[in-house]
């Protein structure tokens, strides 16, 4: 998946039999400790799987894998956390890593309009639901 | 993300925006983020490594937890391009570590507030208040009686008069929907006047 060796060894000790604990009581070990603080991927930030992704998603397994398939379309940080069931730092850790890989990207909304006018039209909204 | 180029990245990612539900527990922030989502609500985790001291411990040793903290959140879809975020915060004044992240780029907060405990909001309105991030108090009236006028509450818990005040029944559609209006009036007003200074 990446080029980190931590990565790889906690991917081959969640596939080896010496895991018996089971590996959701250790998420962490998937991300090779990381805890996802020194990522800045904002918990409404829109992830969505690139062009480029099918042609790495064979590469991927687990937690990895679920997450490519299941941004086909844009979904937040934290509905991907919850939708995976692994905690939110976990889900940063491997969306940061998916992105370093070039197989999802973080939207950055294009927006020229200033806050005041997306305030505006977030006011529309609301009053309409 | 630098490793992408333009022609890879996909259009059509929605303008996210968020609004934090606050107040103590059991106030009813899930049932308001349930009463307002169009998806039905989710719950994530995180996991936080506290540091706690002992302050009678005459070692001065801390020791260091793992806490788990769960959230509910919801959405729906403002406009074609616009999906707002609502999450219900923890209650517990000791996940305040949580309510920092939730607070990063939130449009405000809706704090809900029960007269029968009227103190257990006092957290969230000060961690607010101090963070100057927009906030209205709801008041969620779980016997559905309106017993205590808004002045009477506002007086009582010793709230701002900026600080907007309403009865909000967090299971009626409506009523959170007023709440959610009063938010976003009061974060434009806040934001027009900051602009007004600026020029």
């Amino acid at each position: 998946m990446t080029n980190d060796p931590t990565l790889d060894v906690a991917y081959d000790d969640v596939d080896g039999d010496d895991d018996a604990t089971g590996r959701l009581i250790r998420p962490y070990a998937i991300t090779g400790g990381r805890t996802g603080a020194e990522t800045d991927i904002g918990l409404e930030a829109q992830i969505q799987a690139s062009t480029r992704a099918h042609h790495l998603k064979d590469s991927y397994r687990w937690e990895a894998a679920r997450l490519v398939a299941l941004v086909a379309q844009p979904m937040a940080l934290i509905e991907i956390s919850a939708r995976l069931d692994v905690p939110i730092g976990v889900t940063r850790v491997l969306v940061a890593d998916l992105v370093d890989d070039g197989a999802v990207v973080v939207h950055v909304p294009q927006t020229t309009q200033s806050f005041t006018s997306l305030l505006e039209r977030v006011l529309d909204g609301v009053r309409s639901l | 993300m630098s490793a992408v180029s333009e022609s890879q990245r996909p259009t059509g990612g929605m303008i996210p925006v968020k609004i934090v539900i606050a107040g103590g527990f059991g106030v009813g922030k899930s049932t308001f983020v349930n009463t307002i989502s169009e998806i039905e609500p989710l719950r994530s985790e995180a996991m936080m490594t506290t540091a706690s001291t002992d302050h009678d411990d005459l070692t001065h040793t801390s020791t260091k937890q793992t806490t788990t903290v769960a959230m509910d959140f919801g959405r729906v879809s403002l406009t074609p391009e616009i999906v707002l975020y609502l999450f219900g915060t923890p209650g517990q004044e000791r996940f305040q570590f949580m309510w920092n992240e939730l607070s990063r780029g939130a449009i405000g907060a809706i704090v809900l507030a029960d007269t029968r405990r009227l103190g257990d909001c006092f957290p969230a309105i000060d961690y607010f208040e101090a963070r100057r991030v927009p906030f209205i108090v709801a008041v969620n009236p779980f016997d559905g009686q309106r017993t205590h006028t808004v002045e009477a509450i506002r007086d009582a818990a010793q709230i701002d008069d900026s600080v907007p005040l309403l009865y909000c029944d967090a299971r009626e559609r409506n009523d959170a929907k007023q709440g959610l209006v009063a938010l976003v009036e009061l974060a434009l007003r806040r934001e027009r006047a900051k602009m007004a200074e600026r020029v």
